[in-house]
């Protein structure tokens, strides 16, 4: 094994500057983190100390002013839009707060739909996808819009539909944080369970403590920088 | 994602705002739907009077005398020049002039078993007809002899009306004719009838063919009152090439007297007419696609707009910027082939209507609008095209979102 499959994702310096006008706002000043394979790792901070960048940055959906972010062995940075796509496609996941289904497509062909951007045939890609759903206890309501279900099942569908593509690292943004304490704590628990059953990489940005307490390890961010680290138990 | 995946989703994305999608597609309909209906009109127009012409021999020219001017004015003063045998000769003594033949023409009241028709009577050696109009052939009966004077060929649509049929061969029938003639200073009408065998019919040939009523020579001449004038002199020239020698020649010798007109010049005046009409049909059904294209923005643009959330989360899922794309202009696509699709039934539908009501409402005979494949192809093309030109901007908006930004969006 590589020394890169070690660590699915590693950040080197990352520095991000936005410009509002005249005004230059540095949101990330510097992060440099490891992520290990099979890892649940936890980023903390309060709002506006670069969470939701950093994420979006890792997620290649925002790339850094400066320094570096390795997905598999692959500089993101350098890379063309097309080629970051493909990334975002085949190696990450993502679960958003606002579980960001679409909602003319039913439970299946939300969770299809990463593997017809991949190119996946329609056989493969509906079985897998009928998989999924079971997987997260959602057999039976595949043909449901998300409009028919609850919150805690939709964010469901969406940890299926990142799960689609067997991704290296899935991606959470604040995934508990529309959910009652008990369908949050659903989504957690689902989330260590893959993690040490299938190994699966996830980074989760939360707010909440009882979420981070979950994860392996916690990483805290202010003004754009790794204020703290801590293993958890 | 292989091309042929956006589709599905695209049609997806359309059902999701029905009513939209349908406007939307309306407006593509009414554009090729028109398009398609003026086009098959035109179309029909340029069959039939193509077919009218054909059945003329090519060689021939038509010369008929300018009515007086007087005439213009309401006093029936007969024709401004004479053409009598001594213009034969002239016109025969023509270079490249093969033969002429003359002929009377006019219009007689015809009745049969209580039945009556308006027709016009043409008077010429029998044998002629078969050198103006080359296709021509016996439905029934057999063909007149030169100097019976008792016998009548019909043609077909006067021995077969639509409302059912007026004569067959060996039928007795009536021709009258009225002639307004000045009587020592009074005008009277003058009315002479005498009957006829029906000897033969014609098989149906073209619109003029198919409402004469043929006699021999002298017979029309008593008959219609006619004195020293022919009323039509057909010229046959050595070839068609020739034709327009021999028309500036009979120019040059009755000036604006007498009237030419040949299969080619009617073929050339009606294809003037036709390309007008064809550049009206382009120009109504270019404006028409146009508003329709504009519709197709004004809808997709809207709905990116309203979907830039949704354009986040494809990113997020790895859509890239042409994925997108594909997605956004399938999406026009589909309402350009769905409009095209239904444009060109409605447009078929309404052609036939459209044809129907002009042709009725100018008293002519009816025509079938015709509707070539390679036209409706072009207009579905057409279609196509448009709706994808009028998805290329607002696909290209969609495809250049920021996915933070997007995403960001509630």
């Amino acid at each position: 094994m590589s020394l890169t499959n070690h660590y699915p994702l590693i950040l080197e310096d990352v520095h991000k500057v936005y410009r509002i006008g005249e005004i230059i706002v540095p949101a990330l000043q510097g992060v440099t983190l490891k992520v290990r394979k099979g890892e649940f790792l936890s980023i903390a901070g309060p709002s506006g100390s670069g969470k939701s960048t950093l994420l979006h940055i890792m997620g290649l959906l925002d790339r850094p002013s400066k320094g570096k972010v390795i997905i598999e062995g692959k500089e993101a940075s350098l890379l063309k839009e097309r080629e970051a796509a493909r990334l975002r496609n085949e190696y990450l996941g993502f679960v958003f707060q606002a579980y960001n289904l679409i909602n003319r497509m039913s439970a299946l062909e939300n969770v299809e739909l990463p593997a017809i951007v991949k190119g996946v045939s329609r056989e493969k890609r509906k079985r897998r996808a009928q998989e999924l759903l079971s997987l997260v206890g959602l057999g039976d309501k595949t043909d449901r819009k998300p409009n028919q279900l609850s919150g805690g099942e939709q964010q469901r569908v969406a940890i299926a539909r990142a799960l689609m593509n067997e991704p290296s690292i899935i991606l959470a943004d604040e995934p508990t944080g529309n959910l009652d304490s008990k369908a949050g704590g659903e989504i957690t628990k689902f989330f260590k369970k893959i993690c040490e059953e299938y190994s699966q990489t996830i980074i989760v940005v939360t707010h909440n403590p009882e979420v981070a307490k979950a994860t392996d390890r916690t990483i805290y961010l202010r003004d754009g920088l790794i204020v703290e680290e801590r293993v958890n138990k | 994602m292989k091309a042929y995946e956006a589709l599905p989703l695209a049609l997806k994305g359309l059902k999701e705002r029905k009513v939209r999608s349908a406007l939307t597609i309306m407006m593509v309909v009414i554009g090729v739907a028109l398009m398609t209906a003026l086009n098959g009109m035109a179309s029909g127009f340029d069959v039939f009077l193509n077919k009218q012409i054909s059945n003329l021999a090519p060689n021939l020219l038509i010369l008929s005398p300018e009515p007086f001017i007087g005439e213009r004015f309401g006093s029936p003063q007969g024709p401004s020049i004479v053409l009598t045998d001594a213009s034969l000769s002239i016109l025969k003594s023509l270079p490249k002039v093969k033969e002429v033949y003359p002929a009377y023409i006019g219009g007689v009241k015809v009745s049969s078993k209580g039945k009556s028709l308006d027709k016009n009577l043409l008077g010429l050696e029998p044998y002629v007809i078969k050198k103006i109009v080359p296709s021509i052939e016996i439905h029934s009966g057999s063909m007149l002899n030169t100097g019976q004077s008792n016998g009548v060929m019909l043609g077909y649509n006067v021995a077969f009306p639509p409302d059912g049929p007026f004569a067959k061969v060996g039928d007795t029938i009536t021709i009258e004719h009225s002639k307004v003639v000045e009587q020592a200073g009074v005008q009277k009408m003058v009315k002479d009838r005498r009957s006829f065998f029906v000897i033969g019919i014609f098989k149906p040939t073209d619109q003029i063919t198919d409402n004469m009523i043929v006699v021999n020579m002298d017979v029309a001449k008593t008959l219609l009152k006619k004195e020293s004038s022919y009323d039509r002199i057909y010229i046959l020239t050595e070839d068609i090439k020739d034709n327009g020698f021999v028309e500036s020649g009979i120019k040059q010798l009755y000036g604006d007297l007498v009237s030419v007109t040949s299969p080619q010049s009617i073929i050339k005046t009606v294809q003037e007419l036709l390309s007008g009409w064809e550049a009206f049909v382009a120009s109504i059904g270019g404006v028409s696609m146009i508003v329709g294209s504009i519709g197709i923005l004004a809808a997709l643009y809207t709905s990116v707009l309203e979907r830039t959330r949704e354009i986040g989360i494809m990113k997020a899922i790895g859509f890239s910027r042409g994925g997108i794309l594909l997605l956004y202009l399938s999406e026009s696509i589909s309402i350009g082939i769905l409009g095209g699709i239904i444009g060109l039934g409605a447009g078929m539908v309404a052609g036939q209507i459209l044809t129907e009501s002009v042709m009725r409402s100018l008293n002519a005979p009816p025509i079938e609008p015709v509707f070539l494949p390679e036209s409706l192809l072009l207009v579905f093309l057409l279609a196509i095209l448009f709706s994808v030109l009028a998805g290329i901007y607002p696909a290209w908006r969609a495809s250049k979102l920021d996915p933070v930004v997007a995403l960001r969006r509630e």
